[in-house]
């Protein structure tokens, strides 16, 4: 028995010993880092904002992008794929509508963490660097309640997102309030950007630009056939500045802009930052929605499947002004263009739409078409895959924005700084420098000149604000359905008609029309949305 | 065993079909076979002999393999197969003899040498031990609810999976297989929904080794590692006061199950196989390709689409391309399982092999496994007792076909698609119209390769000593390492206008767990009649997990699959790793008196590495009575009844299925275009804390005239309170879509479940060799949430549309309704013509509004204007009911419209033997539970561009009432087929007529033939002419026929990833198979 005691004894004592250490319950993250720690030189400040630029966007990029920013506006259509969108007949069950909400607000969310964890966490770093840091989540935050305001109007103002896990349901706010709050946003980013940054960030000149637009599109705000005149000036301030010592101009080549080898160039002020190649949602998924067909996308052996059915609409294509050829062609297919940059081994492309004598009858996507991966894409194009960055904001633009505020409530401008800005972008295009600037020029050129660069709905509801009538009537005298027959003519301009009229008309299109219903998923989960807006208090 | 298990080679079924196991396996079971067979165990038996035959009291059969031992001694041997024995005893010894399922017996040994002794059938097996969690305990002493699966009631089933042999066996389990694919997952839930989380699954136990059943993917079962033969039984803890000993884990039950040991007597080989066939119950109805352009040339007249050339002329186009036909077949299963067991009074053992190839009935689907366990037992001395035990798996999973939603796929692909091109090639939609993806089914899963592979070890060792008497102290060690590789390879390939480039990926994941136990057991009586049995122990276990995988496209050929072959530009990669640890301190005190009241007390401590700082303990307490009545004096003279317990038991555990670091706030790796960047990963909140369930539980045992009747009612109450749940905020959160924060943790509120389980098993004829038993469960859960965070919250649950159509949001659980109730618009009809548009009396008469217009009634309201028109709603749309008679429809007029829970289950067993032959009938049934059917709503949509059931044909049509009238006067138009239930063909789908809706909500009632099997035992005396202890031949018939007025493919239909907001939501999943089997059992 003295053995067994002994043995009894080595048991006991293992009991009691493998009582464990103090830390044995202590398990923090193995692959991941904890916020407290990382936020600690200044490289690791911008490997945090870095993200902001690319995946976070993603969920709108991939496809509400045009749906929303181009179908809607009626430059475009795919009468398989999104009907409701050209037609006005959405409900707010549909997906992209979603998916877009969802993004924007991924956005805002992730930059208003990243901001938080700064200012709570960021160490061995100077008061300098974490104000840049914090500007580049400012600009990104009221960025994305800029689009979200113009899509949807009196909206949620998510400051702290945590405090949702206390309170989820939460009020929409007036559009006048969100407006306030985007301009606080990117006043931020304007006082703490610097001039110069690494290649594809944000700058002063990118918040600056951006501002203006936001002073712009608010100067029609609440207001009846005129803009309220120290909004413009506002956007003529920031606009202005941007024109003048941004150190850059416009590209030369207006195409140039849509390459590869041109992300990021001078006439950049926000690109998203996409990764070729890069693993799911980080990389630029809009190529096989935008490329029709395997001939634009490196020949079926390169297997880059695409599924574009999207074409330029009638109208679209029917207000191109004569010679206006070099911006149609970077934008549009269109029947016997050809582009020597894609399928070079082959000697270029030529798209074709019409049989020997017959009319051509299509227009496909050709913006964001950069050709296959062995063009001059360095192997950097597959299956939803474009090495292309997407343009949220650039010069071009900017100038237009000066020559808008510029105008303002005059009927016309006719010189002048902004005035030439402007004609700067009608000859970069190879198009006549206008004599006088309209509202209806202003309107022509930003459609033009930013046609399926998820721009014009946007214009449309800004100047909505101020001359429904005038938007909906040109919304009203669109053919958005209508299919079409067209021939080239030798100078490169086409001819086009109504081929049939689609029997189903679109709706009269009224005022209620505009904004887009918040999605039916939100409704439901926080019915404040649908009631009236509450004031937003900004000492919070 | 009981005369049973037979003898020679498998029955020569089918020779041609059945699949033999490879070589080198049958070689090895060959190998195996002569070795034991040479090796005659020896006993050492003394000069002295006794000798005795036992039998059975209640057929005068002889009893084979009955333990016989001299009482204090290890002397011991047992009966042969004329029920035979001899053994050396000395006069005044005491004999025990037993056998399992009878009583055991006590024989002094007198002057005689040679003995008769009849043993009475216990068929409420009272006295057997069982195995409750840290110890065993006898059946009769139990207090609180249990439920056992046996190996005999396993053995009537084919299950492939140990959970499968669960199903329509206890009351309150309820066993769903979510997913019929070959190693697919299942769904076990123990007196309902205990937890909003993603997972309520129970703790399984294996051998004291603690398993996970949750797996969270569409296809992967941990449990399907497991081979079904190994096991000789479950244990099911329902109730709080039995599972409290598990304390954190224990709140969705613990089922307890026990591997087969070694006898100490002889060597026994047992060998069994079963060959079987599977097919698809029923096929859904799709068109034709005839009725496909007939219909297809309607829409485009009505849309005012040109018609399509190639199918102007329908009568000339032949039936077209059957998807379903092409992906589904006849598939064969096989199973191989050869086990040895054996031993000496000091150690026995016992070891097993097994094989099992499932071929699953839509190609690329199948499953393969070996296994092999081993089981070692060792008296080392006369204080101490060590063993080990181990089991291993090795599966392969092929998964393409669910995997890549081919079922569905084979649903929306046209009939004018052909399978294979006149070329060869694999055919595909010839042009891009739609704007959708749809690929060739047939094609991808002959050619894509997709499959798991899986190598599970579960381990454990163990020592108990014995010492100062009425102490015993265990120590365990234990441990799983598992791991799992995914292969995944597209050849490049081009389908009619689809391209797509050859694309592969890899991955290796790996997870090791050990546990570390010491408990203390104290068991004494004192006075005669105070037992008293404690235990204290203590615990601490980590898992620990780690995976790599990478992918790449662009291969050079499709021949080689790995990934250096591919294009190094578009390699990508990925790696993780964590763990998570626990430690527990946890007791029991049993204490009975006189044998009729018994007491058990619980309590167990767990902290937990999930929860921050102030949260990580958790205390769980449980406490269970007894009352034996039929012990009491009073009872004495009611003989009829033998046995009347009344069990009362309350108890307290936890729940703490999150996932790691959720209090937290980390960081998730994001590449951008400048490079590795860090994203924030998740919403944290540092106050997570425990989930906690207490529940109450009250039960009665009855057994009454010699057990031939046993009856089992329970019932029970259960709270959970603090429910652990990844919050889905609102969209405006920033934690729905990519690179958006992953959604916080949050205790949100509370939750009840009340039940009734009843179990009745009688012994209906046993005489003249002819036995019929009947076996029926009953089982009533309702559950309800009691408590949200604020009172006006709810809870969504948002599905994936399978078809891409984004996330819906399809079902909400607020306080005081049941969880996860479907949640939706009301149909009430069908615009039929203008009168529907109007809102009518009781008479039928149109109201107006005072000024003589007529009263509209509601239609949707979507982008702020709405109206009769044929561009917007019009004859042939749906009218819904305007729940909050707001005069629009919108998203207000959504209610519950379904509780996916049934109202009841129930099963029937029927069990007959004759003789040799046996039968039993199983039947299981779900009354009252409703299910989404998506796979209707996705493919029934006159105006969705692709999948068409047949259904569709009947859309809503429009006539004209004056021929010459116009189409777009409302008052020209009616329907003229009224009653209908699909929409009208319209460009614009104004009316949102594929909206979640009680149109797609189907009772999905059913009774189900489960399974039939018809056994036959090759007669004793064959049997020894043959020199072997048994051969049992049996065919089994598994789902034959399905009672249900569901249109789907199978009213069985599970939750979305496990997660209980998201159940019965039918997408078109792999639907249960229809099994034929033959089989065989021999030992000798």
């Amino acid at each position: 028995m003295t053995r067994n005691h002994i043995i009894t004894l080595i048991f006991l004592s293992l009991l009691i010993v493998t009582g464990c250490s103090s830390d044995f319950l202590d398990r923090a993250p193995e692959d991941s880092l904890t916020v407290a720690t990382f936020y600690n030189s200044p490289e690791n400040l911008k490997a945090g904002t870095g993200p902001l630029y690319c995946k976070v966007w993603f969920d709108y990029n991939a496809r509400p992008s045009y749906v929303l920013g181009d179908i809607r506006a009626g430059d475009c259509l795919s009468p398989w794929g999104y009907p409701q969108f050209s037609n006005f007949t959405l409900s707010s069950t549909d997906a992209n509508l979603l998916s877009a909400w969802q993004s924007f607000y991924t956005v805002i969310a992730q930059s208003s963490t990243v901001m938080k964890n700064i200012e709570d966490y960021a160490t061995g770093v100077t008061q300098d660097d974490i104000n840049l840091a914090k500007a580049e989540c400012h600009f990104m935050r009221g960025t994305a309640y800029f689009y979200l305001v113009r899509l949807w109007g009196a909206i949620p103002i998510i400051e702290n997102p945590s405090l949702l896990i206390e309170t989820p349901k939460v009020p929409i706010r007036p559009v006048e309030d969100v407006y306030k709050y985007i301009i606080n946003e990117l006043n931020f980013a304007v006082q703490h950007l610097p001039k110069t940054a690494e290649q594809g960030r944000v700058t002063k000149y990118s918040a600056e630009g951006m501002l203006a637009k936001v002073y712009l599109a608010r100067s029609g705000y609440g207001q009846n056939g005129t803009r309220n005149q120290s909004d413009l000036d506002s956007a003529k301030f920031y606009a202005g500045d941007v024109c003048r010592n941004y150190p850059y101009t416009l590209l030369p080549k207006y195409e140039d802009l849509f390459k590869y080898k041109f992300n990021n160039n001078q006439e950049c002020l926000f690109q998203l930052q996409w990764v070729p190649l890069g693993s799911w949602g980080t990389q630029n998924a809009t190529l096989s929605d935008f490329a029709f067909s395997t001939a634009v996308a490196g020949g079926a052996a390169a297997g880059v499947n695409v599924w574009s059915s999207t074409t330029a609409s009638f109208d679209m294509l029917k207000a191109y002004e004569k010679g206006d050829t070099i911006r149609r062609n970077a934008t549009f297919f269109t029947d016997k263009s050809y582009y020597s940059y894609i399928n070079i081994s082959g000697g270029g492309y030529t798209y074709e739409s019409s049989k020997e004598g017959t009319e051509a009858t299509q227009a496909h996507f050709k913006k964001y078409v950069p050709g296959g991966p062995d063009d001059d894409n360095d192997g950097k194009v597959a299956t939803m895959n474009s090495p292309l960055n997407t343009h949220m904001l650039r010069l071009a633009d900017v100038y237009m924005v000066y020559a808008e505020a510029e105008l303002g409530n005059s009927a016309s401008l006719n010189s002048g700084e902004a005035f030439d800005y402007f004609n700067k972008v009608r000859t970069r295009a190879g198009v006549k420098p206008r004599s006088s600037i309209t509202l209806d020029s202003i309107m022509y050129e930003r459609r033009i000149e930013l046609g399926m660069e998820a721009q014009h709905w946007y214009d449309m509801v800004t100047w909505f604000y101020f001359v429904p009538e005038k938007i909906l009537s040109f919304i009203n005298n669109q053919h958005r359905e209508a299919f079409y027959a067209y021939t080239k003519l030798k100078d490169g301009n086409i001819d086009i008609r109504i081929s049939s009229e689609s029997e189903i008309q679109v709706n009269n299109v009224t005022a209620d029309k505009i904004m887009f219903p918040i999605p039916e998923t939100e409704m439901i989960a926080n019915p404040l949305l649908g009631e009236e807006p509450v004031p937003y208090d900004f000492s919070e | 065993m009981r005369m049973k298990p037979g003898k020679g080679k498998t029955p020569n079924v089918n020779k041609k079909e059945i699949h033999w196991p490879r070589l080198p396996m049958g070689l090895f079971m060959l190998i195996t076979l002569l070795f034991f067979a040479s090796t005659d165990t020896v006993f050492a038996l003394q000069k002295a002999k006794v000798n005795g035959q036992i039998f059975s009291t209640t057929d005068k059969t002889t009893i084979v393999g009955a333990t016989v031992y001299i009482k204090g001694t290890t002397r011991g041997t047992s009966s042969d197969l004329d029920g035979k024995f001899s053994i050396e005893a000395n006069n005044g010894d005491v004999m025990i003899v037993s056998f399992i399922g009878f009583k055991m017996k006590e024989i002094k040994i007198g002057t005689s040498t040679s003995y008769v002794i009849e043993l009475e059938e216990d068929m409420a097996k009272l006295d057997e031990i069982v195995v409750v969690g840290y110890g065993t305990m006898k059946r009769s002493d139990l207090t609180g609810a249990m439920a056992s699966v046996s190996e005999e009631e396993i053995k009537r089933t084919v299950a492939t999976s140990l959970d499968q042999a669960l199903q329509g066996r206890t009351a309150g389990v309820q066993v769903t297989q979510n997913n019929g694919t070959p190693g697919g997952s299942v769904s076990v839930r123990i007196r309902g929904i205990n937890t909003l989380g993603s997972n309520n699954e129970p703790l399984y136990v294996i051998d004291g080794v603690p398993v996970e059943g949750y797996s969270g993917s569409k296809s992967g079962n941990v449990l399907s590692l497991i081979n079904p033969s190994d096991i000789v039984s479950m244990e099911i803890l329902k109730d709080a006061s039995a599972t409290a000993i598990y304390g954190s884990r224990a709140s969705n039950g613990v089922i307890l199950i026990s591997t087969r040991q070694g006898q100490s007597d002889r060597t026994r080989v047992s060998y069994e196989a079963y060959y079987a066939i599977q097919q698809l119950p029923t096929q859904l109805e799709t068109m034709n390709l005839q009725e496909f352009a007939k219909f297809y040339n309607e829409r485009q007249a009505l849309r005012g689409h040109a018609l399509l050339t190639q199918f102007m002329d329908p009568s000339a186009l032949g039936e077209g391309t059957d998807w379903q036909g092409e992906l589904f077949r006849n598939a064969p299963m096989v199973n191989h399982q050869l086990s040895v067991t054996g031993g000496n009074d000091k150690s026995t053992y016992a070891f097993s092999a097994g094989y099992l190839n499932q071929d699953g009935i839509a190609i690329g689907s199948s499953f393969d496994r070996y296994t092999m366990r081993l089981r070692f037992d060792n008296q080392a001395t006369n204080w101490m007792k060590i063993g080990a035990s181990m089991m291993t798996a090795r599966t392969k999973q092929t998964i393409t076909a669910s995997d890549n939603n081919l079922i569905s796929m084979a649903l929306k692909q046209t009939p004018d698609v052909p399978v294979k091109n006149l070329d060869g090639t694999w055919g595909g939609p010839s042009v891009n119209l739609y704007s959708n993806y749809t690929t060739n089914p047939i094609a991808e899963a002959l050619s894509r390769e997709n499959y798991n592979t899986g190598t599970q070890l579960i381990t454990n060792i163990y020592a108990e000593v014995t010492f100062l008497k009425h102490f015993a102290f265990r120590n365990e060690i234990g441990g799983t390492i598992g791991y799992t590789n995914n292969y995944y390879f597209q050849p490049s390939a081009t389908y009619g206008y689809y391209t797509i480039a050859s694309n592969g990926s890899r991955s290796a994941n790996s997870s090791t767990y050990w546990i570390l136990k010491n408990y203390l057991t104290y068991n004494n009586t004192f006075a005669d009649k105070h037992n008293v049995s404690v235990m204290i122990g203590h615990e601490a276990q980590e898992s620990a997990w780690a995976g790599v995988s990478g992918s790449v496209t662009n291969y050079l050929g499709n021949e080689i699959h790995e990934l250096p072959n591919g294009d190094a530009e578009t390699a990508k990669n990925n790696s993780y790793k964590g763990s998570n640890t626990l430690e527990s301190f946890f007791g029991r005190a049993n204490y009975s008196f006189d044998e009729k009241y018994l007491l058990t007390a619980t309590l167990r401590a767990d902290g937990s590495s999930k929860f921050g700082p102030e949260n990580k303990w958790g205390y769980f307490p449980s406490v269970a009575l007894a009352w034996k009545i039929n012990k009491e004096g009073f009872m004495s003279g009611v003989s009829q009844i033998t046995n009347l317990k009344l069990r009362l038991g309350y108890g307290e555990v936890g729940g703490q299925n999150i996932g790691n670091g959720v209090y937290l706030a980390s960081l998730a790796s994001a590449q951008s275009g400048f490079g590795p960047g860090q994203l924030p990963a998740n919403m944290a909140n540092p106050y997570v804390k425990w989930e906690a369930t207490s529940a109450y539980n009250v039960g009665v045992d009855l057994a009454m005239f010699n057990n031939r009747i046993e009856f089992i009612a329970e019932a029970y109450l259960k709270s959970t309170n603090d429910l652990l749940l990844d919050v889905t905020l609102p969209s405006y959160g920033g934690t729905s879509g990519t690179g958006s924060l992953a959604k916080p943790v949050v205790n949100i509120g509370g939750l009840e479940n009340k039940g009734l389980e009843l179990t009745l098993n009688t012994v209906n004829i046993n005489k003249n060799n002819f036995r019929w038993q009947t076996g029926i469960t009953f089982s009533l859960n309702k559950n309800m949430i009691t408590k949200l965070n604020d009172e006006d919250a709810s809870i969504y649950g948002y599905s994936d549309n399978a078809e891409g159509n984004g996330t819906i949001l399809i079902t909400r659980s607020v306080v005081g309704q049941p969880v996860g109730q479907f949640y939706g618009y009301e149909v009430i009809g069908m615009f039929n013509n203008e009168s529907d548009f109007y809102q009518k009396d009781e008479d039928g008469n149109i109201l107006n509004d005072g000024n003589g217009n007529p009263l509209k009634v509601a239609i949707p309201d979507q982008g702020g204007v709405y109206g009769i028109d044929p561009n917007e709603v019009w004859v042939g749309d749906f009218i819904y009911r305007d729940q909050d008679n707001n005069g629009t429809i919108d998203e207000k007029d959504r209610t519950f419209i379904g509780d996916p829970a049934p109202k009841f289950e129930y099963g029937i067993s029927n069990a007959f033997s004759y003789g040799d032959f046996e039968l039993s009938i199983n039947l299981t049934g779900v009354y009252g539970n409703k299910i989404y059917n998506m796979t209707s709503s996705n493919f029934s949509n006159p105006n969705s561009n692709l999948g068409m059931l047949k259904d569709v044909q009947n859309y809503a049509k429009i006539g004209l009432i004056d021929e010459k009238g116009s189409s777009s006067d409302i008052s020209n138009v009616y329907i003229t087929n009224p009653g209908t239930n699909i929409g009208r063909i319209s460009v614009y789908d104004y009316n949102n007529t594929g909206r979640l809706s009680d149109r797609f909500v189907e009772d999905g009632s059913y009774l189900r033939i489960k399974n039939i099997i018809l056994g036959y035992n090759m007669p004793r005396k064959v049997c020894s002419k043959l020199r072997i202890d048994g051969l049992r031949v049996y065919v089994n018939i598994q789902n034959l026929y399905t009672f249900t007025n569901y249109s789907g493919y199978d009213p069985e239909v599970g939750a979305q990833r496990q997660n209980i907001l998201l159940s019965a939501i039918d997408q078109g999943r792999y639907p249960t198979q229809r099994i034929w089997t033959v089989g065989a059992n021999l030992s000798f």
